[in-house]
């Protein structure tokens, strides 16, 4: 359907309070998004798996205020598939799809980091200047 | 905006083209809005043919809309009505979000016809490349869109002048016009105060080699090398020593050590005897030999030639024929000698870019390590023992504490000895593989 000006505009205000959440990190809305890359690393990688997975997974045990957003490259190609949880911005590295659940069941229910996936080569100072 | 405002805006930023050469957009826009005619082109430049460089890869992927819709505002800046991106047929995730774009701004309304009920019309194709490397030069790539052989045509005339079917023809990059929407929101000042005084705004390069982190980094113009490698790349694996990056790809030259703190831009690069290029940044540590990369890069030129012109066709084959004996141990002094005359001739009578820079590689390889290329000459070594046909692996008998792992690890059982025995090397059976030398737990194999 054709949009006129005013109406893209409109689109871009709701999607800009959405995108809020991911580049603003401080934000404190009770809604998480769990981003996995699909850039061309990742995907060969089986991210496309890992986005199924915490879909079903979500589906599954009901879960709310969850979102599950398939995104482009973070740079960190080699180390991927990536994962990232915002608002608190958790970098996991080399996530496979066996561990949707884990980070499931431990990030999102039980509200802790999931230390073994962490992205641990890179600082945080760091690991923003590559993003 | 009108279109000149566009173009002003643009020229003021001091965007700089991303696929190579560096040649300054708003300019190029000017040109083609300057050359009369009723129809006109835009052409997107997603060849991306540098081995080991996927950033255009990554923005078609990651944010495809954002090429549309600077293709869109080009169009509307030189006054084209129909657009082409030509991209390779490799990257079919590239392709596929790209269509799916396309479609996206077709429904909304953003391209096709009487845009935002504007006389403003625009739409664009995709054209599928088959990955030849030459198809990256802008005139081969006009000619393959034609449906005929990627090869060049000779310039002048420019493609702003007689492009696409005869027609004034806009082509830049990829990553050129990714910038381009950022521009026109945030302001030409807004990019002009990234960067350094001649190269503006940041540049993406997609980071490999010997380095811990391997992928693609953004850094604003005037990065050191160093900062790239050490901060950002993490350093060099296995607490080796770096020997030198590679940028600008097989058109491009090396960095060696005492450049690492060269502040990224077009014209500092080009001082040292590199070039920007697209992107592709290949970092090496003190095991890689560099007539070994000089002859990579020519076997790759060698085989992406079109055929078109002879220095090109011939002449980077007896280049790389030179390499090769080099790299066997056959090579003279002599060898190096012609390898630079060969070089200089095909730097100045080839048509193309491709021709035109095919030599790079060894220029460069050989402005810096030109003892390494005297050292395969003439004393038929590879200290870097890459060069299997030259390399004796000897076992240091002082180090040697005779723990026999070299020998487990050897898959020809060419090593010698037993019990706590200093260790020999049968060089008869040796393959030179150095599965030993990486198994020394006291560093005691090299040569
Ligand atoms: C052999 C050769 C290969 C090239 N390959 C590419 C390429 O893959 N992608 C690209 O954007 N430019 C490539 N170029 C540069 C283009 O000819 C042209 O300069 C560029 O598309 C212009 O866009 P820009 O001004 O935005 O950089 C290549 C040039 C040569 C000589
Ligand atoms: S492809 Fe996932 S980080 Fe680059």
């Amino acid at each position: 359907m054709k949009k006129s000006l005013d109406e893209i505009h409109k689109i871009r205000i709701e999607k800009k309070k959405e995108l809020d959440l991911r580049t603003n990190i401080n934000s404190n809305t009770v809604e998480k998004h769990i981003l996995v890359c699909h850039g061309t690393g990742c995907t060969s990688s089986k991210s496309e798996e890992i986005l199924e997975n915490f879909k079903n997974i979500i589906k599954e045990k009901n879960i709310q205020n969850v979102r599950v957003i398939k995104t482009g490259c973070f740079g960190l190609c080699a180390k991927g598939p990536i994962v990232i949880i915002r608002p608190e911005d958790t970098f996991y590295a080399m996530v496979t799809p066996d561990d949707c659940e884990e980070i499931i069941n431990t990030h999102i229910i039980e509200g802790k980091i999931v230390e073994r996936l962490l992205c641990k080569d890179i600082d945080r100072e760091k690991g923003k200047k590559i993003r | 905006m009108s279109q000149d405002e566009v173009i002003e805006v643009i020229k003021q930023s001091g965007l700089r083209g991303r696929g190579g050469a560096g040649f300054p957009t708003g300019k190029k826009w000017e040109f083609t809005k300057a050359s009369k005619d009723s129809q006109k082109y835009v052409v997107c430049n997603a060849d991306e043919g540098d081995p080991g460089a996927f950033m255009d890869r990554s923005i078609l992927e990651g944010d495809p809309h954002c090429v549309l819709e600077a293709m869109a505002i080009a169009a509307y800046a030189i006054g084209a009505n129909k657009g082409y991106i030509y991209v390779r047929a490799e990257y079919p995730i590239a392709v596929k979000r790209l269509k799916i774009a396309i479609r996206q701004a077709e429904d909304y309304g953003i391209l096709g016809e009487n845009i935002f009920d504007t006389d403003f019309n625009f739409d664009i194709e995709i054209r599928l490349g088959a990955g030849a490397f030459v198809c990256g030069e802008e005139t081969a790539l006009l000619e393959s869109i034609e449906g005929k052989r990627g090869q060049p045509r000779v310039k002048p005339p420019y493609p702003a002048q007689s492009g696409l079917w005869g027609k004034p023809t806009l082509i830049n990059n990829v990553e050129t016009y990714a910038n381009i929407s950022q521009i026109i929101l945030k302001g030409s000042e807004w990019f002009s105060s990234i960067g350094t005084e001649t190269s503006k705004g940041t540049k993406v390069f997609a980071l490999g080699g010997n380095v811990n982190n391997i992928g693609l980094v953004e850094v604003p113009m005037g990065t050191t090398l160093r900062e790239i490698v050490y901060d950002i790349g993490g350093g060099i694996p296995n607490g080796r020593d770096f020997k030198a990056a590679q940028t600008g790809g097989p058109s491009g030259g090396c960095i060696p050590k005492e450049h690492l703190d060269t502040p990224i831009d077009y014209e500092s690069l080009k001082q040292i005897g590199s070039m920007m290029g697209s992107g592709g940044l290949i970092v090496m540590d003190d095991t890689k030999c560099m007539v070994c990369l000089a002859k990579f890069y020519l076997e790759f030129t060698v085989s992406e030639s079109c055929g078109k012109c002879t220095p090109c066709r011939i002449g980077t084959k007896r280049m790389l024929e030179i390499l090769e004996r080099l790299c066997a141990g056959e090579g003279s002094e002599l060898d190096i000698y012609k390898l630079e005359k060969l070089a200089a001739n095909i730097q100045k009578s080839s048509i193309c870019g491709l021709g035109q820079s095919a030599p790079n590689p060894v220029i460069s390889t050989l402005k810096y390590f030109r003892e390494e290329f005297r050292q395969h000459a003439i004393q038929k070594e590879c200290k870097a023992l890459e060069c299997k046909a030259m390399s004796k692996i000897t076992i240091n008998e002082e180090k040697c504490k005779g723990c026999g792992l070299c020998q487990k690890h050897c898959p020809v059982n060419a090593i010698e000895g037993t019990g706590r025995e200093i260790r020999m090397i049968n060089q008869d059976k040796c393959i030179k593989c150095g599965t030993c030398l990486t198994n020394c737990p006291f560093h005691a194999i090299g040569n």
